[in-house]
């Protein structure tokens, strides 16, 4: 009985770390429009690390972009809802 | 219809921005022996000890996370899960090697939260000095496993997520910078004599003999863990090679070996006054003396402080080394990954059969 329960223990601390460091790595990377599969995948594997190299990657593109005098390139393309939701 | 087993990884346009990319449009990725290999390299740290008890009498006992209850029911899922990743990898997609990545990168995240853990128990065991030294906290230690797994993982998760941000390079060679390879040879250096004993205490000839390890001195977790983050940051410089990145990396690693060599300049001096002071000592029951691992140290913290202070010139980063991505083995042509790889295959069959002769 120990070891199941060390074992759910083991299992939701590793799905916690993982998920946790996804979502702090996702978020900085939509912040710092890096895309998204870079920093999901950099968060979910490298934890903190990947975190940093998110940070990092993010504003060396932003300054490139700068530097460059063109808008920072975005992951995704919104496409403006104009229509009436109720109708 | 859309393809059930399209590789949701595998788009062409995922953004690089490295400015050396120089990739071709591929939706695959290149079998690699280095991989696979790290991640057996991952499975078999798992298999090392991680914690070790060091009781007085030099009777070492090590433990790894199959003697924990649940961890071998945690390496058999992690099994499974790298399993598919391995199929998926060997078939030529990036999928697969994302999930060999997150089944490796969870291992060595253990690892890490191990020792974290470790050195949340010492600070509750109750202290008991010795020549200023805290002996309990000489009991416990990390074992070789910790950083073996720790490292092999990190550089599975970097091939990982470079597969994503570039596609299959078709380049003859690339170049790599000095600067990284010669910072990182001292950390991992350092990181991993940090447990071994810099000072043995007591004498071979009776039962008292305590090793003093440099992961027993105050402050030692903060700087393991600075260590640890530099020799992360080393590696992102060799994926982002820019300015901010060395900077970043540099100024970490200064203040990492800046704060080793101090230690390792106060135990040896330290250690140098206690037996100069022991009367003890005549009688030849109790001695100290300096082992190797604090002049490796020493040496390592002297020498990363030196590169990390170099890497502020800015000529310095510029230097790099041609490393050819095949290499000629007598009438054949091999792939350097695929060497690099079958010389850690090597390296684990050699500890293996050593481990189980022995």
């Amino acid at each position: 009985m120990t070891g199941v329960l060390a074992y759910i223990a083991f299992v939701m601390i590793l799905t916690v770390w993982c998920l946790g460091w996804l979502g702090v790595s996702a978020f900085i990377g939509s912040l710092l429009d890096v895309p998204a599969k870079v920093s999901v995948a950099s968060g979910v594997i490298l934890g903190p690390l990947g975190v940093l190299f998110v940070l990092l990657s993010g504003v060396i593109q932003k300054r490139q972009a700068r530097i460059a005098g063109r808008p920072a390139k975005t992951s995704a393309t919104a496409t403006p809802f104009t229509g009436d939701p109720f109708a | 219809m859309s393809d059930p087993f399209a590789d949701p990884f595998a788009s062409s346009s995922a953004t690089s921005f490295t400015p050396q990319n120089v990739s071709v449009v591929n939706n695959g990725i290149r079998r690699s022996l280095l991989p696979v290999s790290l991640l057996l390299v991952c499975f078999t740290g798992a298999t090392m000890p991680w914690v070790l008890l060091r009781p007085f009498g030099d009777n070492r006992r090590g433990f790894n996370v199959t003697d924990v209850p649940g961890g071998m029911g945690i390496i058999w899922t992690l099994v499974v899960l790298a399993l598919p990743g391995l199929i998926l990898f060997l078939a030529g997609k990036k999928s697969g090697l994302i999930v060999m990545a997150i089944a490796g990168g969870v291992l060595g995240w253990m690892a890490t939260i191990s020792g974290l853990l470790l050195g949340v128990i010492t600070s509750i065991l109750p202290s008991f000095e010795l020549a200023g030294i805290d002996m309990t906290k000489t009991q416990v230690g990390q074992g070789q496993g910790v950083p073996i797994t720790v490292l092999a993982s990190l550089i599975l998760g970097f091939i990982a997520v470079q597969s994503i941000q570039r596609d299959s390079e078709n380049a003859t060679s690339f170049r790599v910078p000095i600067a990284p390879l010669l910072a990182l040879t001292p950390l991992i250096l350092l990181a991993v004599n940090h447990h071994t004993e810099w000072l043995k205490l007591g004498s071979e000839e009776t039962s008292f003999v305590a090793g003093v390890p440099g992961d027993s001195l105050y402050g030692s977790g903060l700087l393991l863990i600075g260590a640890w983050i530099a020799v992360g940051t080393w590696i992102i410089t060799l994926v982002l090679r820019q300015r901010l990145v060395y900077l970043f990396a540099a100024s970490l690693s200064a203040v990492v070996g800046g704060v080793s060599l101090v230690y390792s300049i106060l135990v040896w001096f330290g250690g140098k006054t206690l037996v100069w002071l022991m009367p003890n000592s005549v009688e030849g029951w109790s001695s100290l003396r300096v082992a190797p691992g604090l002049y490796i140290t020493m040496a390592s913290a002297l020498l990363l402080l030196g590169v990390s202070l170099a890497t502020f010139i800015p000529s310095t980063t510029d230097r790099t080394v041609k490393v050819n991505t095949s290499a000629t083995l007598g009438t054949r042509t091999a792939r350097t990954s695929d060497i690099a790889g079958a010389v850690v295959l090597l390296l684990i069959l050699v500890y293996v059969v050593m481990r189980n002769v022995m």
